[in-house]
């Protein structure tokens, strides 16, 4: 902590040692002013010039470490308090621990030049000043203050001026705006014992609170990704636990009700019939956690691609949540010769699809199973079946980088296609051992 | 009572028995003149009848697919190899309630051709996917390995043989032609 007893000390400065939740912290400091600004997960700025009436610094130091010290003893966090002359000079103090910023290293120009730490051009700049300076002695913020300027800007641009003002307090610096993240939350709170167990009157509940968050999403022309429903229930002995809370993360951003209400609606109907609800509902509460952009305009009426794509994602999602993940899936391409590893799933398809250098696959793979291929009978299972013809033999090999241990039967194998008498076209392989392997068919 | 259902039971299977055929639109397929009907079952028999289908996708670019299967067997990569975009397809796998997520597959109407490998005998079940298709306008493609039994809201039957772009197509049932 800085001298309390100097001038001037208009803004606050919380650096926390580890990464920690500023938004959080950000709003417990509103209570001291509505002029805060936030350096993600490192530091907090509060403007306290404006409340001197108020709070002395000593006031206002004894205040803050009895609201927050609490709270970052819970989460696990340290932090150090700075108070200065304006935004840098707090975060320099709060950040290197120190009162006295001309003892500080160059280290600290990066707090006087970036404060918020979101500017990628000027840090190699800074990097570049900080080095040239040490090769030429100049350690300390005093020895460069000792600089002139205008050397300093014949030398190493506009950027290292811009640190000499901030360190002089000689230009003034914008605070970014900051407001709370705004939370988007429906509650309602059911009559007592109207509603037992039953799923329908919580969907019919749940509709209402998702057309109100839809309308106030669209209006803001954003979209819901993550929603978080809690249904309260009165608790006995045997029901302990006040409620039930479900997350629902959205393959494809939700802009309406019908789709997100069918989602939810298969999740809850599940959890309805696994875990039956013994004890009267007491409420429903709807929050929607994370949003993305979206489009507030009118419909389109050239096109329904939007709302195609909508209840497309909406059905894939509600498919989803009844057989699990990756249970419906689009298929994306992968440069491999292994039938097996020449494609994977995805939720959508971003890459182009690459070129294909290797003969033309069977419509079906299965896991390998082993056969027995003795002149021009084909065996399966002990049943024989007369072979009609045998296509050339297509080697793969390699892959010796994914597990060379088990490199002599992973992926060396002889492919070649059978036509049977039957009409069937079975697509098999030799493996290094001499082994033979079913593993697809043109069907 | 008894003797009454009995009567509908006959009455249905001489309605199937007859050859009435009615005007669908339809979407063009290969080696078939009247093509694959919109709105309707349609059964696919036989070794080749995969790669007929994928034959019909790529004569229709514009259709995308869902394609449901009881257990994952179908290689994407062949289906790119023979020129199926696969942004058009959707898979899935459906080990269990495969009625009811198919029924929300065609009832959601975003997949004019839904195709699936799972076996359904049951009239009811059939008489479901008929109504629903009928309604969506989409195309229900039944590929499993067993003949379908009860196959009268079948509207196309197919047994397709031979190799990739010769293909020998017999018509088992057809109970509708090409509207004009």
């Amino acid at each position: 902590m800085n001298s309390l007893t100097e001038k001037n000390l208009n803004v606050a400065c919380l650096w926390l040692n580890e990464p920690g939740p500023t938004e959080k912290l950000a709003e417990l400091c509103l209570r001291f002013s509505p002029q805060i600004a936030v350096r993600k997960n490192e530091a907090v700025f509060v403007e306290i010039g404006k409340m001197r009436l108020l709070y002395s610094p000593e006031e206002f130091v004894k205040i803050f470490q009895q609201l927050l010290n609490p709270w970052l003893k819970r989460i696990e966090v340290s932090a150090r308090l700075g108070l200065g002359r304006d935004l840098t000079d707090a975060l320099a103090r709060a950040r290197h621990g120190s009162q006295i910023i001309d003892s500080l290293t160059l280290d600290a120009l990066y707090d006087f030049t970036d404060p918020f730490n979101n500017d990628p051009v000027v840090k190699p700049y800074i990097q570049k000043m900080i080095t040239a300076f040490q090769d030429l002695g100049v350690h300390k913020i005093s020895q460069f203050k000792n600089i002139p300027a205008n050397q300093l800007v014949s030398r190493f641009g506009p950027i290292a001026l811009l640190s000499r003002q901030r360190l002089e307090h000689s230009v003034l610096l914008t605070w970014p705006y900051w407001k709370p993240a705004e939370i988007i939350r429906e509650k309602t709170e059911l009559p007592y014992f109207e509603f037992y167990g039953e799923l329908e009157p919580v969907l019919f509940e749940l509709k209402k609170q998702l057309d109100q968050i839809f309308q106030r999403l669209w209006i803001r022309e954003r979209r819901a990704q993550k929603m978080r429903l809690r249904i309260f229930f009165e608790t006995n002995s045997r029901q302990l636990k006040p409620f039930r809370e479900f997350q629902f993360e959205f393959l494809l951003p939700q802009a309406y009700t019908k789709g997100a209400l069918a989602i939810i609606r298969e999740r809850l109907s599940k959890d309805f019939t696994d875990h039956p609800v013994t004890t009267p509902l007491q409420g429903i509460e709807t929050v929607v956690i994370e949003t993305t952009p979206g489009v507030s305009g009118q419909k389109n009426f050239f096109h329904r691609h939007e709302e195609v794509a909508e209840a497309k994602y909406a059905l894939l999602a509600q498919l989803t949540e009844i057989h699990g993940e990756g249970s419906v899936y689009h298929a994306e391409l992968v440069e491999d010769h292994r039938p097996e590893k020449s494609w994977k799933k995805c939720s959508n398809i971003k890459n182009p699809p690459p070129i294909l250098r290797f003969p033309i696959r069977p419509t079906h793979l299965f896991s390998p199973e082993p056969v027995t291929l003795k002149n021009s009978i084909f065996c399966y299972q002990g049943e024989p079946f007369k072979i009609i013809k045998k296509s050339s033999i297509e080697r793969i090999n390699g892959a010796w980088f994914e597990d060379p241990s088990n490199l002599q039967d992973s992926y060396d194998r002889d492919y070649f296609t059978l036509e049977l008498e039957d009409g069937r076209t079975l697509f098999d392989f030799r493996n290094r051992k001499g082994q033979y392997f079913l593993q697809g068919a043109f069907a | 009572m008894a003797s009454q259902a009995e009567q509908i039971r006959h009455l249905k299977l001489a309605i199937n028995a007859m050859d009435i055929t009615l005007p669908r639109e339809a979407w063009p397929a290969p080696h078939l003149q009247d093509g694959i009907p919109k709105g309707a079952i349609v059964e696919l028999q036989g070794p080749s009848r995969f790669e007929w289908f994928i034959s019909f996708l790529k004569d229709n670019p514009s259709l995308n697919c869902f394609w449901a299967e009881n257990s994952q067997s179908i290689l994407p990569t062949a289906l790119h190899q023979r020129g199926i975009d696969l942004t058009r397809i959707t898979f899935a796998v459906f080990k269990e309630k495969e009625f009811s997520s198919l029924r929300k597959v065609i009832q959601s109407q975003v997949f004019p051709v839904v195709i699936s490998t799972h076996y359904f005998n049951e009239i009811k079940m059939l008489q479901s996917f008929q109504l629903l298709t009928e309604k969506s306008n989409s195309s229900f493609f039944l590929a499993a390995e067993k003949p379908i039994t009860q196959n009268w809201p079948v509207a196309l039957q197919l047994e397709v043989s031979g190799v990739r772009d010769q293909f020998n197509i017999n018509i088992l049932k057809q109970r509708y032609r090409k509207s004009e």
